[in-house]
């Protein structure tokens, strides 16, 4: 499903429904609550900064939504659909089909060209390998990196491999795009121009971003801004739907 | 599809790190290594007695004194008793008896060693043999004193000093007219006795003396003849025309090969046994190499499960990576094992046999081995903490 006609579809369900998330660890015996029961929505076109210092639980976040990790209690509807009661087997579905990550690392595997990292979210949805070259250049092509397809990421500079990295985010088609500290390892210039394609994607197609951050003036970019603190996520000033039901 | 992009990455990652591949696959190529050697020298071996064989005759068995306790007296099998078995028997179509002694024979000033033989005319063609100059004994020659050497004893003569052609030679004193001499013989294990012989009529070595009855019965079967059955006959025929006071020892061909085929049995069995602990170990090997290499991409592992990675699609990769890793083994260890087959067929003079399905059993073993140690580091692989393997370094 695209992220446009997920938008379409805002008023019956929002993209993301978030209710009573709790997350808690066990650290030698003794149980640390990090999430203390997040409610949030996020609807299509949504563009939301979560602010927080290191250690708010703002990763945590960030690991639920992304279904790398389960919440200890609460309700969690992606695209419409319940996902804590999920196996492996179709988490990992719908993480292909309905999540793009962003890392602050980029996490690109060094030993595949940038049009192979690209095609990995299709590999694993069993497209054809001429398909999956097809889509992964369009895609590369977006982030002004056709003429690099065949580069390994050592061979490209910081601002490149977050490019090929937003590709291949993109690349999947998701409902959602979520970044953690997506310009943390760039320079203030290539971080700038790193939003700035966010922002377009956002604006012209649509996409929901979902980024955390501890940057205060890099969660001012986004049109609605949350802080974590306590385990708790609550509405920072600004413009943006109030939604947080905290 | 995701098979061929895993082979692929596989073959990457293997080759990132070859030294490391090699010493991991040192135990499977060794393993491989020896069954392949094993499977393709037996076939080798196997090959050559049966050609051995095929030329010696299949239709031919060979009859040689028993030992029984009331023989201890008797040496050797009387020759008319065996013409008897003959007349009597339904199986057998000629017989050759051979009586032998030693001595030395004399040309010139040449003088050998040898081993004296008196047989029939039909120890020619019995024997598959062929003259290399002049004629063999015939039956008007029995007792008369003619002499065919055998093709060594004829080569000691000459390199002794005897000028040819040898026209005459001394026989334990006694004067000989030499017929003609024989070509080397193609008997298998029979082959160095033939040709270091000097042969006689054997009316004429019975009349010598100091022959020792019969050494051997080379008997030559009716085609249709069954080996099995002849050589029932001949020993029932033999203990009733000699009231169990001597036995007789059979050898046919297919006895012979079956007797071979019991010992490489158990040569096979004894390498299986090498073979399957170097495996065992070498498959240790690649499991440790799987298990480091699943710790040194644990960072890769959480990426592509973040990507969309089912569980099964992790250990698939390192499945794949782990049965290539074999495999790559597997065929170093069969060039090995098929190597050694040519140096030790080059060494003892053979024609190198190397069996196609051993090929491919040992590659199924290596297949076998790549799955059976690479399914625990896959399946850890996969079962890793998705966060905890993203934050991995």
């Amino acid at each position: 499903m695209s992220a446009v006609l997920a938008q379409e579809n805002a008023a019956d369900h929002p993209l993301l429904r978030l209710r009573g998330i709790t997350r808690s660890f066990m650290m030698g015996g003794v149980e640390l609550p990090v999430l203390r029961g997040v409610d949030l929505d996020v609807l299509g076109g949504d563009f939301i900064s979560v602010l927080g210092s290191s250690g708010c639980g703002k990763s945590t976040l960030l690991n639920i939504i992304g279904l790398l990790d389960k919440p200890t209690s609460g309700q969690y509807e992606l695209d419409g659909t319940p996902v804590t009661e999920l196996d492996d087997v179709a988490i990992s579905r719908l993480r292909n089909q309905k999540i793009g990550f962003i890392f602050q690392n980029f996490n690109l595997l060094a030993r595949l060209s940038a049009a192979e990292n690209v095609e990995l979210p299709l590999l694993y949805r069993g497209m054809t390998a001429s398909a999956r070259r097809e889509r992964a250049l369009e895609y590369l092509d977006r982030v002004g990196l056709a003429d690099r397809a065949d580069h390994t990421p050592t061979q490209l500079s910081g601002g490149q491999q977050q490019r090929v990295a937003i590709a291949r985010a993109l690349v999947a088609e998701p409902v959602i795009l979520l970044a953690d500290e997506p310009t943390g390892a760039l320079d203030t210039k290539v971080g700038r121009d790193i939003m700035d394609l966010f922002k377009g994607l956002n604006r012209e197609k649509g996409l929901a971003f979902l980024m955390i951050t501890h940057d205060v003036q890099l969660s001012k970019e986004a049109g609605r801004r949350l802080r974590m603190a306590d385990g708790m996520l609550r509405e920072a000033e600004g413009p943006g739907a109030v939604d947080n039901a905290a | 599809m995701l098979l061929s992009v895993n082979a692929r990455e596989a073959w990457r990652s293997l080759k990132a790190s070859k030294q490391r591949t090699i010493l991991a696959l040192l135990g499977v190529i060794i393993g491989i290594g020896s069954v392949m050697a094993m499977l393709s020298v037996g076939e080798t071996v196997k090959a050559k007695a049966l050609s051995e064989f095929r030329q010696m005759g299949t239709d031919i068995i060979s009859v040689r004194k028993g030992y029984t306790p009331e023989s201890t007296g008797s040496s050797g099998l009387n020759v008319d008793d065996f013409d008897q078995l003959a007349r009597f028997s339904r199986n057998i179509r000629e017989t050759s008896p051979e009586v032998s002694t030693w001595g030395k024979i004399r040309a010139g000033q040449a003088e050998v060693d040898t081993s004296i033989k008196g047989v029939r005319p039909v120890f020619l063609g019995i024997n598959k043999l062929h003259m290399a100059s002049g004629r063999f004994l015939t039956s008007f020659d029995d007792d008369r004193s003619f002499c065919v050497l055998g093709d060594k004893t004829y080569q000691r003569l000459i390199s002794e000093g005897a000028r040819p052609p040898i026209d005459e030679v001394t026989l334990r004193g006694l004067p000989f007219q030499v017929l003609g001499v024989l070509g080397p013989a193609e008997l298998g294990f029979r082959s160095e006795e033939v040709d270091s012989a000097a042969f006689i009529p054997l009316g004429l070595a019975d009349r010598m003396g100091g022959f020792e009855g019969a050494s051997r019965v080379t008997v030559r079967l009716w085609p249709e003849s069954d080996h099995d059955a002849a050589s029932a006959e001949i020993s029932q025929l033999w203990n009733k025309l000699n009231q169990g006071t001597s036995a007789l020892e059979i050898d046919s061909p297919k006895q012979l090969l079956e007797q071979m085929a019991k010992q490489m049995r158990l040569y096979t069995l004894l390498l299986a046994a090498v073979a399957s602990i170097s495996l065992v170990v070498g498959g240790v090997g690649i499991m440790n190499m799987m298990l480091v290499s699943v710790t040194e991409r644990r960072r890769e592992i959480g990426i592509r499960r973040a990507l969309g990675a089912q569980r099964a699609d992790i250990t698939s990769q390192f499945l794949v990576e782990s049965v290539i890793l074999s495999l790559v083994g597997g065929i170093i260890g069969i060039a090995l094992g098929v190597g050694a087959c040519f140096a030790v067929s080059e060494f003892n003079d053979w024609t190198p046999v190397v069996p196609m399905d051993a090929m491919g059993l040992c590659l199924a073993v290596a297949m076998a081995v790549g799955l059976f140690f690479g399914y625990y580091p896959a399946r850890k692989a996969s079962h890793l903490d998705v966060i905890v393997a993203l934050k991995a370094e």
